[in-house]
């Protein structure tokens, strides 16, 4: 292939037999696709951008060196790069610097009391496929996904704030990514029919 | 179950897990506990999969330098192979006596090959033609009744646009038949050959000829097939975009 072919016009999966022959231009369409995903989770789980970035480099370097590693009939390549990105991520965040580090994010939180989630949604100004994702949650879901994810809260720490019991927001948190995916699903297959 | 921790009770926690929600000393107790369970592993990515479409969105961008220091680290050619390090294969000396008895089988076979030749290439010539009427009514008929199998893998192989498209056929012995539906003629000095990928290296199964017609092959290893045109005769590995692809079927 020369240079001038477009990667971006080829699938993931013919993107990774391309990196097999040693095409940069394969891994570069590859990080264009889902390198913003890999940093922004690496960067969520760990809060910091230079562990992010760490981590990063690390998966897309993995990929260059033993494509082989991904098959594509166990699943996405973005399912597979995410998966290895979180793995990475939580192993890092179990280590004693990243651990410090977020625990000094956490001590921040803990004298909040009360908390204004509807304040909250408002101000986030959520991108439009998100925030339509999120309001087709119902109330209780939406409320536990909002503090853990966009304010880094443990699932206990969202208990408390909520004031129910650590169980409910474990179901509860696990039901809406659950409804989540299919609502994307959804979404996802309506796009692809009004394109067709 | 992990440190005696039930299956429920951890698939409950895969929400906050795939969010960095739980605990410090949760984290342990669920990655023991995915390296052997299917269905959270399977959960667990579907539930990356929505927060990836967050993080793109709502997460700081990968900064711009990120890139260049990934492609930095990348080596563009592959590692050159240290022939010295290859071990050196045993020779192997004839014997005297073998060596008189191979002369004497040559003799033997040169003489009779002179005599039979002729008529041997005239034969090979007629049941090649009649193999070659024959072959494309059989393969064709052996293709469709292929399809109508149980446990046959139907893999339908196309182009970007749609503008080309293939059938293949794969019985559970392995064989194959790759039923072309629109395929453009090639030039004579072209033709078109299948490949599956083999640990990411691209394995020929195939040539479909300039004129691509129903064809069969054999197929072992390989999730995943596509079509290349090459120089007429056929390539041993290519570096060629593939104009179809498809994935087989489980």
């Amino acid at each position: 292939m020369d240079s001038k072919d477009q990667f971006d016009q080829i699938s993931d999966a013919g993107l990774i037999v391309y990196i097999g022959r040693w095409h940069p231009q394969a891994l570069g369409e590859i990080y264009k696709r889902h390198g913003g995903a890999v940093y922004g989770l690496a960067k969520r789980i760990l809060c910091r951008a230079d562990m992010a970035e760490e981590v990063t480099q690390e998966i897309f370097l993995k990929l260059w060196n033993q494509p082989e590693r991904f098959d594509s009939e166990r699943g996405s390549l973005r399912s597979f790069l995410l998966t290895q990105t979180h793995s990475r991520s939580i192993d890092l965040l179990r280590s004693e610097k990243s651990r410090k580090s977020r625990e000094e994010q956490d001590a921040l939180k803990e004298p909040r009391t009360s908390y204004d989630i509807e304040q909250e949604i408002s101000n986030l100004g959520l991108a439009g496929k998100i925030q339509e994702i999120l309001s087709k949650l119902p109330t209780e879901e939406r409320r536990a996904v909002i503090l853990a994810y966009f304010e880094g809260y443990t699932y206990r720490q969202v208990a408390s704030l909520l004031k129910v019991p650590e169980g409910t927001i474990k179901s509860r948190i696990r039901l809406a990514l659950k409804r989540m995916k299919e609502t994307l699903d959804t979404t996802e297959l309506e796009d692809r029919w009004l394109e067709g | 179950m992990a440190g005696g921790i039930r299956h429920e009770d951890l698939q409950e926690l895969l929400g906050a897990y795939s969010l960095g929600a739980l605990e410090p000393m949760e984290y342990n107790a669920v990655q023991i506990h995915l390296q052997n369970c299917a269905s959270c592993k399977k959960e667990l990515e579907q539930h990356l999969e929505v927060l990836g479409v967050m993080d793109e969105v709502f997460q700081e961008s990968s900064p711009d330098h990120l890139w260049d220091s990934i492609s930095d680290q990348i080596e563009e050619t592959p590692p050159i192979l240290e022939l010295s390090n290859l071990p050196t294969p045993r020779p192997k000396f004839a014997t005297p006596l073998r060596i008189r008895l191979l002369a004497a089988t040559s003799a033997i076979a040169i003489a009779a090959a002179s005599i039979m030749g002729i008529e041997l290439a005239r034969l090979d010539h007629k049941i090649n033609q009649l193999g070659r009427l024959t072959q494309t009514s059989s393969i064709e008929k052996l293709a469709h009744f292929a399809l109508k199998q149980p446990g046959s893998k139907i893999t339908t192989l196309t182009s970007a646009n749609n503008t080309y498209l293939a059938t293949c056929v794969i019985l559970p012995t392995g064989q194959g038949y790759i039923i072309p539906k629109r395929m453009s003629p090639l030039p004579p000095s072209q033709t078109y050959q299948l490949w599956t990928l083999v640990k990411g290296k691209e394995v020929s199964l195939a040539l479909l000829g300039n004129k691509p017609s129903t064809v069969s092959f054999r197929i072992n290893k390989g999730k995943v097939l596509l079509i290349t045109t090459e120089p007429s005769g056929g390539v041993t590995s290519t570096l060629n975009k593939p104009i179809l692809s498809g994935k087989i079927s489980i």
